[in-house]
């Protein structure tokens, strides 16, 4: 799993759950894989995401320093935070762990990089 | 489009829907819009429902070829997850997949240029929708088929960017003129871009897009 997706998911569905979000993350095992960067589609997607949620998702996993806690005002060419960001978004995948919701403490256990999101019944 | 390769083996095949004839329709139905892709970019892109992940990494190839996009398939059974993951690695595309019933876990957030949704449309009786046997999740769409979807749609419009593209899969029985116009009451138009019959199955695309103002 990686940041991109962690940005996106929520345990609002939990009964009794009022947001749900930001989901923590607990790591086991972590991967850093390289892939390719292209700046035009990291300036497209920076408008969808919760750039607040994605530095504490680095933060908890000790990456604090490879991204700056605010984004830049001059994000679009600012081609130096860019390539920090397609780090953050794209590299670092999430292969076991768990997710936890924010409220409740329940666990989402992430198992060879696919998040588990299902509940039992008595849950919703 | 190119077709993906896909393998299921034996055991997968007891849970996860091998592609077949719906699959293949809106595959071309993509393709019908891969003129729109090539000028639009997609970002990010979403399939609720992925089995065995033919669709999703069909799209994820077709668009490799002109831009760079993000995309994220969803399925409820674990053994459609994993086989999406092995068909989108096979074929050399990435592809993010979380375990989910439907849209549950999702961030109501208008971000998704493109949204698929291949539902489970069979006409069945209501109770068979909540039968715990994951293939028949693939296809037992209870009351006019419509069970499942109709528990769906009203999130796309929380989910779909501005100028994003719902594509859903659906049989005569369904009753698509009925879909479309619940849309319409979401601002959200659609229309028929494509249908074929086969045997037994009467399959259209539906093509929904919202309505800006």
């Amino acid at each position: 799993m990686k940041l991109l997706t962690h940005n996106m998911l929520t345990s609002k569905c939990l009964k009794g759950v009022l947001v749900g979000y930001p989901l923590k993350i607990e790591v086991q095992d972590l991967r850093i894989c390289e892939v390719n960067c292209n700046l035009d589609f990291l300036i497209r997607v920076i408008p969808r995401i919760d750039y607040p949620v994605l530095y504490t998702a680095m933060e908890t996993l000790g990456y604090a320093n490879d991204l700056p806690s605010e984004k830049p005002e001059d994000y679009q060419t600012n081609e130096e935070f860019l390539k920090k960001l397609h780090h953050a978004l794209f590299e670092i995948e999430i292969i076991n762990g768990n997710l936890l919701c924010p409220e409740t403490g329940r666990k989402f256990p992430i198992n060879d990089g696919i998040p588990n999101m299902l509940l039992n019944e008595d849950e919703t | 489009m190119e077709t993906p390769l896909v393998h299921l083996t034996e055991i997968e095949l007891e849970s996860v829907y091998e592609p077949s004839e719906d699959s293949f329709l809106l595959i071309d139905a993509l393709e019908l819009d891969s003129g729109y892709f090539e000028y639009n970019n997609p970002t990010l892109c979403l399939e609720i429902g992925v089995g065995s992940g033919i669709v999703i990494t069909a799209l994820a190839m077709a668009l490799k070829k002109f831009c760079y996009s993000y995309f994220l398939g969803l399925d409820i059974n674990p053994h459609a997850c994993k086989v999406t993951k092995k068909t989108s690695d096979t074929n050399n595309v990435n592809i993010e997949i979380i375990q989910m019933d439907l849209l549950n876990n999702i961030q109501n957030k208008n971000i998704f240029d493109i949204i698929i949704f291949n539902p489970p449309y069979v006409v069945t009786e209501a109770l068979e929708i909540f039968d715990n046997k994951l293939i028949n999740k693939t296809w037992a769409g209870g009351y006019k088929g419509r069970q499942v979807m109709d528990k769906l749609f009203p999130m796309i419009p929380h989910l779909l960017s501005a100028k994003g593209i719902f594509y859903l899969l659906v049989i005569k029985e369904n009753e698509p003129t009925n879909i479309l116009q619940l849309f319409e009451k979401f601002n959200i138009i659609g229309s028929i871009i494509i249908e074929r019959k086969i045997q037994g199955e009467h399959l259209f695309v539906l093509r929904f897009k919202k309505v800006i103002h």
